[in-house]
């Protein structure tokens, strides 16, 4: 058992790019009560619009770009047909698209962009950014129990600081006026159409918003891994929702302190697993420890439906 | 207490469809049918301005269906509906008429013609004062762009805060302004959501069944309050059951039943009218009306 190990992964850069992607979540959820369950898609979206600019010659700053207007255009077309009817027709909707886009990147018929099912390896994408690195020379650096290489070091001050203007973003919305439009139409679309504000816009905003933010997560987890599609399934847009439940959905910190207990548990459960099960197969830890996560949303449901820091007045799960 | 006031429907006719001297509202037409089932089907309707207009029927009717019908938060099969705005503030020869066709029902309420629903839709899991905040128009913070920049928004949001301050203390909700909304009582929670829509500044208020589940002692406060929109100038239209209620305040009472208008007039000389009696006991309670199935 190495507790490194799980201070590790809780300033990672995956740790910053799934909290980016929970506080694009909030926006939806938590604030306007939209059911997005395609925030896989959005990362997704951003990894291959980002990747994609920047391995075909484009700057970093065109694939950022590039990234958030394919998220904006994606919640343009998953709002457009949804977002005047029931909630549920948003998740039903989602959940696909954000396969489709999966399984387009994955398919052989873009293979010279998207690079197929194998994607898109680090070194065709992440050199500008690496570049921009004050870090330099480029070697391993050991601040206590935190011992990464500076281009890690570079992504993660990157990472946070984006989650922390995303945080400070959600502070900010969420106690203004446009806020509480999206608070009324998460209670009661009606009642606030009744005051004279189109529902239709707000919530199409808070889409968008969040879906840029999911876009941002994926660029930042790129940066940490690679562009790979199977890598940001439908599973993956679970791992969201246990995050964002977990911390508390409408608060500020709850999605980041959720992607941190979340991949704290993660680590904890791979690494305690082979010690009380020695006969685990290597390849059977990683599910089992899923196993343990799905088991931790259900009692989180039952016993603490508000997440860890939110206001059971304030939300609960039946939307 | 409507015999204090100038009568506004002086040489009015009793009759179904009416012209009225000052119509706010003037609908043609209007139909709504669901399936095979006409709902509404009403051929001409004008409302007073400045004066409280109940509409009244059985069950069924089609009231609250001529009401969203109205406030376009249903379609109509048929027709069309003007809506004479007056700006708050102007004099009333300046009339602004408005189709209400193919209008959203937020541009509705936008032009100055707010709706009450028959369940009270009090935002209860926001704060009294939120609630009341959301009713204002006119916030630029309400744009997602403003609202990162607070310096944008806040002098309006005080004054935003003033007026629902003022409007809490009418309603005697004041005490109550850092509560969520769903720990008010049902009758509170509907003084609540006439306060909300009047911070919109009104021209028009329509209430569906703003008595309903209101215990009796709210009742007569609830009744005060919709006399006092009428001497601020805000024109009412309500829906009702309850005679005596339609009675004590309303200055014109329509009555409909089976989708149409069937009667119109003083409310209290329309209730003797026959077409009304038969609508509400049943001009054929001796006929079998099971022989269908």
């Amino acid at each position: 058992m190495d507790i490194n190990d799980i201070l590790q992964i809780i300033v990672s850069p995956t740790t910053a790019a799934f909290a980016l992607a929970a506080i694009g979540l909030n926006f939806h959820y938590g604030l306007t009560g939209l059911l997005n369950m395609g925030q896989a898609g959005f990362m997704l979206i951003g990894m291959y619009g980002y990747a994609i600019t920047v391995s075909q010659g484009g700057s970093m700053w065109l694939g950022i770009l590039i990234s958030f207007v394919g998220a904006i255009l994606f919640a343009l077309f998953l709002g457009w047909p949804t977002l005047r009817l029931r909630g549920d027709y948003l998740a039903i909707v989602t959940i696909a698209a954000a396969e489709m886009v999966r399984l387009i990147g994955r398919s052989q018929w873009l293979k010279e962009w998207t690079g197929g099912n194998t994607g898109l390896r680090g070194n065709q994408f992440k050199g500008p950014f690496e570049n921009l690195s004050p870090f330099q020379p480029a070697r391993i650096v050991e601040i206590g129990p935190f011992s990464f290489h500076t281009t890690i070091w570079w992504l993660m001050l990157v990472g946070w600081v984006a989650v922390a203007v995303a945080a400070g973003l959600f502070w900010r919305l969420n106690k203004s006026p446009w806020g509480r439009v999206l608070k009324g139409v998460r209670e009661d679309e009606d009642a606030v159409r009744s005051l004279g504000k189109s529902v239709y816009s707000f919530k199409m905003q808070a889409l968008i918003i969040g879906g840029v933010l999911g876009a941002a997560g994926g660029v930042i987890w790129a940066h940490g891994n690679a562009v790979q599609p199977d890598s940001m399934g439908r599973v993956t847009t679970f791992w969201i929702w246990t995050m964002l439940l977990l911390g508390g959905a409408a608060t500020v910190l709850g999605p980041i302190l959720g992607s941190v207990l979340f991949w704290a548990m993660f680590v904890f459960i791979k690494q305690l697993a082979p010690l009380v099960l020695p006969n685990l197969a290597p390849q059977q830890i990683e599910p089992l420890a899923l196993a343990f996560v799905g088991i931790g949303l259900i009692l989180l449901i039952v016993f603490r439906p508000q997440g860890i820091l939110g206001d059971k007045r304030e939300i609960s799960l039946n939307v | 207490m409507s015999d204090t006031k100038p009568n506004l429907f002086e040489g009015v006719e009793a009759t179904p469809g009416a012209a009225k001297p000052d119509p706010i509202i003037v609908a043609d037409g209007i139909t709504r049918q669901f399936g095979g089932l006409t709902a509404v089907d009403v051929k001409h309707f004008e409302a007073q301005r400045h004066a409280i207009t109940a509409l009244i029927g059985p069950n069924g009717a089609g009231k609250s269906t001529f009401f969203n019908l109205l406030t376009s938060f249903d379609t109509p099969n048929s027709g069309s509906a003007q809506f004479n705005a007056v700006e708050p503030g102007m004099p009333d020869s300046d009339v602004r008429t408005i189709d209400l066709g193919g209008m959203s029902s937020a541009n509705v309420a936008r032009a100055g013609m707010v709706r009450t629903f028959q369940l009270t839709k009090a935002l209860n899991r926001m704060s009294v004062m939120e609630n009341m905040r959301l009713g204002a128009q006119h916030q630029s913070g309400e744009n997602v762009l403003n609202a990162m920049l607070a310096p944008l928004w806040r002098k309006r949001e005080q004054e935003i805060t003033e007026q629902a301050e003022s409007l809490l203390e009418r309603f005697k909700l004041l005490d109550k302004q850092d509560d969520y909304a769903g720990s008010l009582s049902g009758g509170q929670r509907k003084l609540l959501e006439m306060a909300r829509a009047l911070m919109s500044k009104p021209s028009m208020i329509m209430l569906d069944e703003p008595m309903a589940g209101v215990n009796p002692a709210l009742t007569e406060s609830l009744l005060d309050h919709i006399v006092g929109l009428k001497e601020d100038g805000v024109t009412v239209l309500f829906v009702e059951h309850d005679m005596h209620m339609v009675r004590r305040i309303s200055d014109w009472v329509v009555v409909m039943a089976e989708g149409k208008i069937i009667a119109e007039g003083d409310p209290h000389e329309v209730m003797a009218n026959q077409a009304v009696q038969d609508a509400y006991l049943g001009s054929h309670h001796d006929t079998n009306l099971f022989e269908e199935r």
